[in-house]
């Protein structure tokens, strides 16, 4: 026995290890019956978990050169937004041009085109709007409605609670805000009010407009179907299992967004990283009509059996549901071309559906292993932008593949809302302003370049954190909107020049 | 026109790929054996895994480091991630022993009576290693599954390696003397 306590010596027992490992794979003879027989059940009892370990290493080296690729060669990532071919490292990376060169031809065409057919639309709209353009502004041929700088704000629309949702008409001349209160008015004087508030539902509420303006979908713990033009309720449709129990979300209000926000410094951006929030409940649902006006989608985060539900408009017959286990849909949003549906969850995923599939056509993971809180497809629904909560980063990703298109780190504070240019080469980002010591002293829109991740221009007129965005369909103006519930219980949107 | 803060990185010094691959052929292994020990599971361990050389090859003039300084940096930001887990999920339970395999063997070539004895040593082995301290449980983990050295093992587990040497010996011949009436 003591002879034995010894077969295994301090000095040499990593040779000895080796050695036996090699002999277990057949590679030398055996010298050791004992020895042997043992190495060959430790290999055994740990295979399973080498098998993992060998798994972990090549997927973490994958992830690791799929974020760093961006560094290594751009030309392979930015084939189409390049504007000018780079020196790549990539031998085909030059092959790429010729093509993209004719379709932007073609894109500049169409966007002349698009861009002299607005500006008619415009001068039309000018007559008819007259009364409410500026009494000191200058009119000109190019600018017709809006003769202000960039960020100049146009309106400023109060309201009494934080508000999380806005969205444009599709010609760009109304808003609907939706927070305690759904109300929809002109976007240039916070006329003609209408509110659309479903009597016996607590909001916080998400309200969309259809692609073809006739409906307004509002939610809140169901689903409501306005008439965009009377006002009046065309349908409502509870969700699946709760018809009988509405649930109101309880304490709503912009804490839940930015309770781990107070402290500063670098070591609590690392320390971010894997947080996620205890609040997950209180985050307003979303809603998301699909680009055909048939369907929309909504974020239903009962506890107990959360889930992605599509119904069908206006029959409220369920066309498609997508359960998640314990994970909470936090951000829904069909792609332009109406062929996917984005679904962000709190376990830090994005998966983009295809309707009637069971199984997602690609799940995105947030590189920074964050919350993603809010998605928006490009306008040409090839990338996905996303918020990662905890990083302060936007990224922008190749919808079925997750390729990194572009990363943004403008922000020092979490993004919350996102918003495409409809000419698909900016971003504007909403998220909280702070001062040196990292306490939060108000709301912020960033707007920047996709191509370059440049900060075209930062937005700084909100008192509170700002909580929605949304860049009108014309290009021209931005609605971002925020508040406070948790101190001064008051809200705002404010409607302002893109640039 | 530049890709924003990346082509920039690039400029100052960043890795190339080679140096990134050797870099993580070299690190990443031990490193993962740490984290894994002090994580609840792989998909987590890989998470930070990924985060530490992102953040690597992130940094400016890390290729300007001398070696042992790229080591002692991979290994600060690994355990001040480690420590950022746990202040981040402090209720979360941390299991860093796992179950070893108890499926049996599948041993060809083996007359009844010998297979029913090596079925018998592998159920003493699992028993054995399972009354093992979790120290040696883990040194046993870190050799077996991620196929560090002593020297490695010492790094992850912030031991001597004169230590972590005579634990494993000692616990190999222990356990080997499981098998040598055979």
């Amino acid at each position: 026995m003591a002879e034995n306590e010894h077969f295994f010596t301090p000095e040499s027992v990593d040779e000895q290890v080796e050695r036996l490992l090699a002999q277990h794979n057949g590679r030398f003879p055996t010298e050791d019956e004992a020895s042997r027989y043992l190495m060959k059940d430790l290999h055994h009892a740990y295979q399973a978990q080498v098998e993992q370990r060998q798994q972990t290493l090549e997927s973490a080296w994958q992830r690791i050169q799929q974020r760093n690729r961006l560094v290594e060669s751009p030309t392979e990532i930015l084939p189409v937004i390049q504007g000018e071919p780079r020196r790549g490292r990539r031998r085909n990376g030059r092959m790429r041009y010729s093509q993209p060169l004719n379709m932007v031809a073609a894109v500049i065409v169409a966007c002349l085109l698009i861009g002299s057919l607005l500006v008619v639309l415009n001068i039309a709209r000018q007559g008819q709007y007259s009364s409410m353009v500026r009494p000191t502004a200058t009119d000109t041929a190019s600018t017709p409605v809006l003769p202000l700088q960039q960020g100049a704000t146009v309106y400023t629309y109060p309201d009494s609670s934080a508000i999380y949702s806005v969205d444009w008409s599709q010609d760009s001349t109304r808003i609907i805000s939706s927070g305690a209160t759904v109300r929809i008015w002109d976007a240039m004087t916070g006329g003609h009010v209408v509110a659309l508030t479903p009597a016996q539902v607590t909001g916080p509420f998400a309200a969309r407009w259809s692609a073809d303006n006739k409906f307004i979908a509002t939610a809140a713990s169901g689903l409501q179907i306005w008439n965009a033009a009377t006002g009046n309720l065309v349908t409502s449709c509870p969700v699946p299992g709760n018809q009988t129990a509405i649930v109101p979300l309880k304490n709503s209000g912009s804490s839940a967004f930015f309770s781990y926000e107070n402290s500063s410094g670098a070591l609590q951006r690392v320390s971010a990283i894997n947080m996620s929030l205890t609040d997950k409940e209180t985050v307003p649902v979303n809603v998301a009509w699909s680009p055909d006006g048939k369907y929309v989608a909504f974020t239903d985060k009962n506890p107990a059996k959360p889930m992605v539900v599509v119904w069908d408009i206006p029959s409220c017959k369920i066309a498609d549901t997508h359960p998640y286990k314990k994970d909470i849909p936090y951000d829904v949003k069909w792609s332009p071309d109406g062929k996917y549906l984005a679904v962000a969850t709190s376990d830090r995923i994005v998966q983009v559906w295809e309707m009637g599939k069971n199984q997602p056509t690609y799940t995105y993971h947030d590189s920074y292993v964050t919350d993603i809180f809010s998605i928006a497809w490009s306008p040409d629904s090839k990338w996905i932008a996303s918020t990662s909560f905890g990083s302060h980063k936007v990224e922008v990703w190749d919808a079925l593949n997750g390729a990194l298109i572009q990363e943004y780190s403008g922000h020092t504070a979490a993004v919350t809302s996102l918003t495409w240019s409809p000419d698909g080469k900016k971003i504007a980002s909403g998220s909280s302003s702070m001062d040196a010591n990292g306490a939060i002293t108000g709301g912020e829109v960033q707007i920047w370049d996709v191509k370059t991740s440049q900060t075209l221009y930062t937005y700084h007129d909100h008192a509170h954190p700002v909580l929605a965005v949304a860049w009108s369909p014309n290009g021209k103006l931005i609605a971002s909107a925020g508040g406070d519930k948790s101190s001064t219980s008051d809200g705002e949107v404010k409607v302002w020049v893109a640039g | 026109m530049i890709i924003g803060n990346q082509m920039q990185r690039q400029g100052k010094k960043g890795l190339d790929e080679d140096a990134a691959t050797e870099l993580y052929r070299r690190h990443a292994p031990s490193i993962l054996a740490y984290l894994r020990m002090h994580m609840s599971s792989w998909e987590e361990a890989e998470d930070v895994l990924v985060e530490v050389f992102l953040a690597a090859l992130e940094k400016e003039n890390f290729s300007t480091l001398r070696e042992n300084e790229q080591r002692s940096w991979l290994w600060r930001v690994a355990r001040n991630k480690t420590i950022d887990g746990f202040r981040a999920a402090q209720r979360r339970q941390i299991l860093p022993l796992e179950e070893i395999a108890e499926t049996t063997l599948d041993d060809e070539e083996l007359a009844p009576e010998q297979f029913a004895l090596r079925q018998e040593e592998y159920r003493r082995l699992h028993t054995s290693i399972e009354h093992l301290s979790p120290l040696q449980q883990q040194v046993l983990q870190m050799r077996f599954v991620h196929e560090l050295r002593c020297a490695d093992i010492a790094t992850a587990l912030g031991k001597s390696e004169a230590a972590v040497r005579m634990l494993l010996s000692r616990t190999l011949s222990l356990l080997r003397s499981i098998y040598e009436k055979h």
